[in-house]
């Protein structure tokens, strides 16, 4: 704790403030552009820090990381395309409330809830870093896979018909099976060498949610929003931010939440906001999920931005990064000559809780630049859809090439737009579908962990932790189903 | 009716044809290899009889439904089919512009093809004015080769033109 306070003495100063407010707007862009994370802003600016003091390093590669994450919900609210796959739920209700004119609103509950997912995330960290990143290592292939099927069995109540729901989700998971498995045999890539790592994110979150929306948008009316554009600007943003602050309790479950699934190595703030907002439904079951509401935003955007706490406190204490960009993070501080592992806190303790102290620092610069780039976003609903679709589709196109430099990902997003295309024709859910390939190969793998930790699967059932997962799980597919069929009853 | 509820079933019958040829693919390969992937699409198979039989008596109870009101639905249909064909040539005519744009562009490279392909999305859109279907694809050129490849340095197909 003294550390901690000492930290804000030295964060406090022109320079620190200079790398936060400039990690925070190269997180927020990056973020924003479709196809561009905060990890790649990492990753750019990884070189630059080479020649940095650690502290400089961490508060500048934090400040983007933090950007990053709230970065993606404004194009998943505005243009129904999240900028990551952390921002994939803040869709369902974001882009509707769009459509009736209340962008700013939506733009601004997004806003405050990651800050208050964030500044949550930032408290747990400082208090409690050590006691619970040692609990993560309880984790092992049983609870690592009951992870993720909890995460896929939330699938059932991402949609109106859950039977669909699960057959799309499910599909999804063949889908992410797709490429080498962990035990070297190459499945459904019929020779193309670009599909050996799997089905890439980008170009499936950009095909299967951006691109069916924006043809849809060049076959609609004339602007994006259909009633009043007058909830839009600065004024608009910050009656959203207030919002946030009348849903106390959903703020706070959500964030707890976030930071717990972001201790868990290889989770993520996807896993984290998918499982905040089924949560927020189960709770909230005389609201309606999806239609576009505040609750739905903030269940998302809380989890994603305090996930960040728990993601970074396995990464200081145990020296394991759970994502791309606590990777990247780990790279830059071995660059500086840290070693990593569970050394890494022991050894750099005072650095580690001023970068703590920064990351508060970070959410209200994030709030700041946040509400500006926000405002400006909500313009984008007045310009006509003649003009909007183009740059929409050739930001998406050039996203989706730019994370791996293949023109085989742009093709790759142009063939499950088409499938996504098909698929809103036939009323069939795509949400679960890009869950099933988010987690489908993190199953595969950890089932096959399971098979070389023990003699039988039904070992791992001697867990407590894998037991209350089960339990979990099966009541998360058959809540919608039982409440479907007792609407239909009810009907009949 | 049975038209309707092929309509219904075609995308889940593609989907599960896939996953079958996935499926026996897999088969080639050891137990370990294929264990989830062996499991998710028996939990497929059933969900696809099942969503099968419930679409079944969905469009039975629609197309009772409609029968009823035979003579209104007819004139309704002549009117909003005209605007959903519309509505899907676009989106046809849309997609076919993004196929072309990838096949073309290793070859023609990013400059050529991006303004090509702007040009025609942006006549598709119902844009005639000559400056602006010639001013924005140079824009938008412009916008994303100073984002992309020189503040982000990602190197765009250079093709033709070698730029």
């Amino acid at each position: 704790m003294e550390y901690f306070l000492m930290g804000f003495k030295t964060i406090f100063s022109g320079m620190y403030l200079l790398y936060m407010f400039a990690g925070v707007s190269l997180g927020l862009i990056l973020g924003a552009l479709p196809g561009l994370t905060g990890s790649l802003g990492i990753a750019l600016m990884l070189p630059f820090t080479y020649h940095m003091e650690p502290l400089t390093a961490l508060v500048f590669l934090l400040s983007i990381y933090t950007g990053g994450l709230f970065g993606g919900a404004i194009t998943a609210i505005v243009i129904n395309t999240p900028g990551s796959s952390a921002n994939l739920v803040t869709m369902l209700d974001g882009y509707p409330m769009t459509r009736r004119g209340e962008a700013g609103r939506a733009l601004g509950l997004a806003l405050g809830a990651s800050f208050c997912g964030g500044v949550i995330g930032c408290i747990f960290l400082t208090l409690a870093t050590e006691t619970m990143a040692n609990v993560s290592l309880k984790f092992g292939p049983g609870e690592m896979f009951m992870v993720v099927f909890f995460g896929l069995s939330c699938v059932g109540s991402l949609a109106k018909n859950p039977l669909k729901s699960i057959f799309a989700g499910l599909f999804g998971v063949m889908l992410g099976t797709i490429g080498m498995a962990s035990t070297g045999a190459i499945r459904g890539t019929y020779g193309i060498v670009s599909l050996m790592d799997g089905v890439p994110m980008i170009p499936a979150l950009i095909g299967f949610l951006a691109l069916p929306e924006i043809i849809n948008l060049a076959s609609s009316k004339q602007t994006l929003s259909s009633s009043n554009t007058n909830n839009i600007g600065l004024k608009a943003i910050l009656r959203g931010i207030k919002e946030v602050f009348l849903h106390p309790i959903q703020v706070v479950l959500t964030s707890i939440l976030g930071v717990v699934v972001g201790i868990i190595p290889a989770a993520g703030a996807s896993v984290a906001s998918v499982l905040s907002y089924n949560l927020s439904k189960q709770t909230m079951k005389d609201k309606e999920f999806g239609t576009g509401i505040p609750e739905g935003i903030i269940g998302s955007e809380t989890a994603n931005n305090a996930s960040e706490g728990g993601a970074l406190s396995t990464l200081f204490v145990l020296g394991i990064p759970g994502s791309n960009s606590t990777a990247m993070l780990l790279g830059a501080l071995v660059l500086q000559g840290w070693s990593p592992g569970p050394k890494l806190f022991i050894d750099h303790k005072d650095i580690i809780y001023q970068a703590f102290s920064s990351l508060f620092v970070q959410q209200f610069v994030m709030l700041l630049l946040g509400a500006l780039i926000c405002a400006f976003a909500t313009y984008i609903i007045k310009v006509p859809n003649k003009y909007l679709v183009p740059f929409v589709i050739m930001f998406t196109l050039v996203g989706s090439f730019s994370n791996r430099y293949l023109t085989f990902d742009m093709g790759l997003m142009v063939l499950f737009g088409i499938l996504g295309f098909l698929m809103r024709k036939a009323d069939f859910p795509i949400m679960p579908l890009i869950l099933g390939i988010l987690l489908g190969g993190n199953a595969d793998s950890e089932l096959l962990r399971i098979h070389q930790s023990y003699d039988s699967f039904f070992e791992i059932f001697q867990s407590p932790i894998v037991v209350v997962l089960v339990v979990i799980s099966v009541l998360s597919v058959a809540a919608p189903l039982v409440s479907n069929w007792r609407k239909g009853k009810a009907e009949n | 009716m049975i038209k309707a509820y092929l309509k219904k079933m075609v995308l889940s019958t593609v989907v599960m044809a896939w996953s079958t040829i996935y499926y026996i693919e897999c088969l080639g390969y050891s137990l370990k290899s294929r264990r989830l992937v062996q499991m998710v699409y028996f939990m497929m198979l059933g969900l696809y009889v099942i969503n099968g039989i419930t679409d079944y008596i969905e469009t039975k109870k629609e197309w009772a439904k409609k029968t009823d009101s035979k003579d209104s639905a007819k004139s309704e249909k002549t009117s909003s089919s005209i605007l959903v064909m519309l509505k899907e040539n676009k989106a046809v005519l849309l997609f076919a512009t993004l196929i072309l744009y990838v096949l073309a562009l290793d070859f023609l490279g990013f400059i050529l093809t991006t303004f090509i392909c702007s040009f025609i999305i942006l006549f598709i859109m119902g844009e005639c004015r000559i400056p602006i279907l010639v001013g924005m694809p140079i824009a938008l050129v412009v916008i994303l080769i100073l984002i992309f490849k020189m503040g982000l340095n990602v190197p765009l197909p250079a093709g033709i033109l070698g730029v």
